[in-house]
């Protein structure tokens, strides 16, 4: 009963002039138009304009950012590519001048090797030779000290000075003598 | 919630005092009642208890019953369904309940905050009343019984103008802060950016298309921000939505329109645009010439309508939403002095306070809509059919 009455108090009410919902006011209406309209023009001017021109800008800028971004990291690749490049060269070359200083010192290693080698020999030979020489000589020496001590006994025994020509026929005597028992 | 509740709920402390006073004789004469119930069932021979319980199980019925008996013996009405009639008939009132939602000439308060204001008709209300800027006393054009212009200042001019204000203010701002080329910073300066942003390129560049955008985007704007703007003012308590009026999106809608109209002419003529209205068919001259004319009425005829509908959506969401809010808190009202006054009070409380948020949603809502059809219409206008 009450929803009812409630109910037709609402079909009632919407005929009703003044709180009837789709009434239009007249002067709501031109208010609106004039307020709608005004704000229209003013925010065009005075705030979309800036907002869109701001926007767009900022828009544009931050897309450039990003390009430059993109040219910068590209030419970082690329420098990165480069020095890596240099890199691994330089480590090629140290390579090679190692493996070259390596040969160099093994050849200076053997020549001077070599070269000792032959000094050792030299001297060595050097020194046989001197020894020989030596030899030779102390035995010449001997030879002839001998010779001198043989004619000093063989004076002392004879008891006389010999002469010259006694001393060649002695010595003559002698070497026969020497050579005789053997052949 | 709206001051217009909190207003209703002031009426209601104030009677549900005055119940509390005649609460003792109330509570009689529900004894007595009670006693009288169950004699009159057992006159009537309603021994059966089971029949007896389902019929007090249906509230009509229940209903009926008291008023046979009421008819039958002339006692006076039974107190709990008259004090509940009798607040529905002054809660419940359709021109009161419809005050709250439409343009009046004063902002309803509390009425503990004692501000009086007498209308234009001499009734009085508890708020403060909308200068009478222009100082008239006769409509301006039209009848004191049948006005047309009355020139009268109002609620929701006042709003309009206020809404105005702000959106000037506030995008002003942030055209100087954009085109400063500042970083973003801040709340509010992002908050406004991330909406225009929004609107800009997920209304209106879908529909309107990248070439003509920079031509229509102020438009599709101003009217998202200042329909969202009176939207949310609605959820102001005491002042009301002005947009919950036929009057202000029906100009809306023929701004609308007069863009749409106006854009197309521009872009291809008169009569090529008239032109445009019917789709390209591919047809024996004979049929077409039947087709074509009837086509060219229809699709005119729905050009109206579907502007006409943009005004009708939003104000009909508007006027509904706040409409029903108002209904919510008038339960309370229409259950104050009776025991049923503290089941509903509550309900209605967090009934309203969860519709309230639903209107903030929807006030977002509706302005997004109105925005994207707009932004719709327009830019089928720039091409033909």
């Amino acid at each position: 009963m009450n929803i009812l009455t409630f109910s037709s108090s609402l079909l009632l009410a919407s005929d009703g002039g003044a709180i009837n919902p789709l009434y239009v006011s007249a002067d709501l209406a031109l208010w609106t138009l004039i307020i709608f309209g005004g704000l229209l023009f003013l925010l065009g001017k005075f705030a979309w304009k800036p907002i869109m021109e701001g926007l767009n800008s900022r828009e544009q800028g931050i897309a450039d950012k990003m390009d430059s971004a993109d040219k910068a990291e590209e030419q970082a690749q690329a420098n990165l590519k480069k020095y890596e490049e240099k890199l691994a060269g330089a480590h090629d070359e140290a390579a090679a001048v190692m493996a070259e200083a390596k040969t160099d010192a093994t050849a200076a290693k053997e020549k001077i090797i070599a070269e000792a080698n032959e000094e050792a020999t030299r001297t060595r030979q050097r020194a046989l030779a001197d020894v020989e020489a030596a030899k030779s000589a102390a035995v010449r020496e001997l030879a002839e000290s001998s010779v001198d001590t043989a004619v000093g006994l063989a004076s002392n025994i004879v008891g006389r000075s010999l002469t010259k020509d006694d001393h060649a026929k002695l010595i003559k005597e002698s070497v026969e003598r020497f050579s005789a028992p053997g052949a | 919630m709206n001051f217009d509740d909190q207003a209703v709920k002031d009426e209601v402390k104030v009677e549900q005092t005055d119940a509390d006073a005649a609460k003792p004789s109330h509570e009689d004469h529900d004894h007595d009642h009670a006693d009288h119930k169950d004699h009159g069932h057992d006159d009537h021979g309603h021994d059966d208890h089971d029949h007896d319980d389902h019929s007090h199980s249906h509230d009509e019925a229940h209903s009926h019953d008291e008023h046979d008996a009421h008819a039958a013996t002339g006692e006076k009405p039974d107190t709990m369904n008259g004090q509940l009639q009798a607040n529905m008939n002054h809660y419940l009132d359709m021109p009161h309940l419809m005050a709250h939602v439409q343009d009046a000439t004063y902002i309803e308060t509390p009425k503990f905050l004692g501000l009086k204001h007498t209308d234009d008709q001499g009734h009085e209300h508890s708020g403060f009343g909308i200068p009478n800027v222009l100082g008239v006393t006769q409509p301006l054009i039209g009848t004191p019984e049948k006005p047309f212009l009355t020139g009268r200042f109002t609620k929701f001019m006042a709003i309009e103008l206020v809404v105005a204000i702000l959106m000037f203010v506030i995008f002003y701002w942030l055209g100087q802060k954009i085109k400063s080329g500042k970083k973003p910073k801040g709340k509010i300066w992002n908050a406004l950016e991330a909406m225009v942003v929004f609107i800009r390129d997920e209304v209106a560049r879908p529909a309107i298309g990248n070439k003509d955008l920079d031509r229509f985007l102020p438009f599709i704007l101003t009217v998202f921000f200042f329909v969202l703007g009176l939207n949310l003012f609605g959820m102001i308590p005491g002042f009301g939505s002005a947009t919950g009026s036929s009057a202000v999106t029906g100009v809306l809608a023929l701004f609308v329109f007069a863009v749409v109209v106006g854009s197309g002419i521009k872009k291809m003529g008169f009569v090529q645009f008239l032109k445009a209205q019917v789709p390209t068919m591919d047809l024996p001259p004979a049929l077409r010439a039947l087709l074509v004319p009837l086509i060219f009425v229809i699709e005119i005829f729905g050009m109206l309508v579907k502007h006409f509908v943009l005004a009708v959506r939003l104000f009909a969401n508007m006027f509904a939403g706040h409409l029903v809010l108002a209904i919510f808190v008038a339960f309370i009202g229409v259950c104050a002095g009776t025991a049923l006054y503290f089941a509903v009070a509550p309900i209605a409380v967090l009934g309203s306070i969860a519709f309230s948020a639903l209107e903030v949603f929807v006030a977002f809502l509706q302005a997004y809509i109105f925005a994207f059809l707009a932004s719709l219409f327009i830019g089928s206008a720039q091409h033909a059919h």
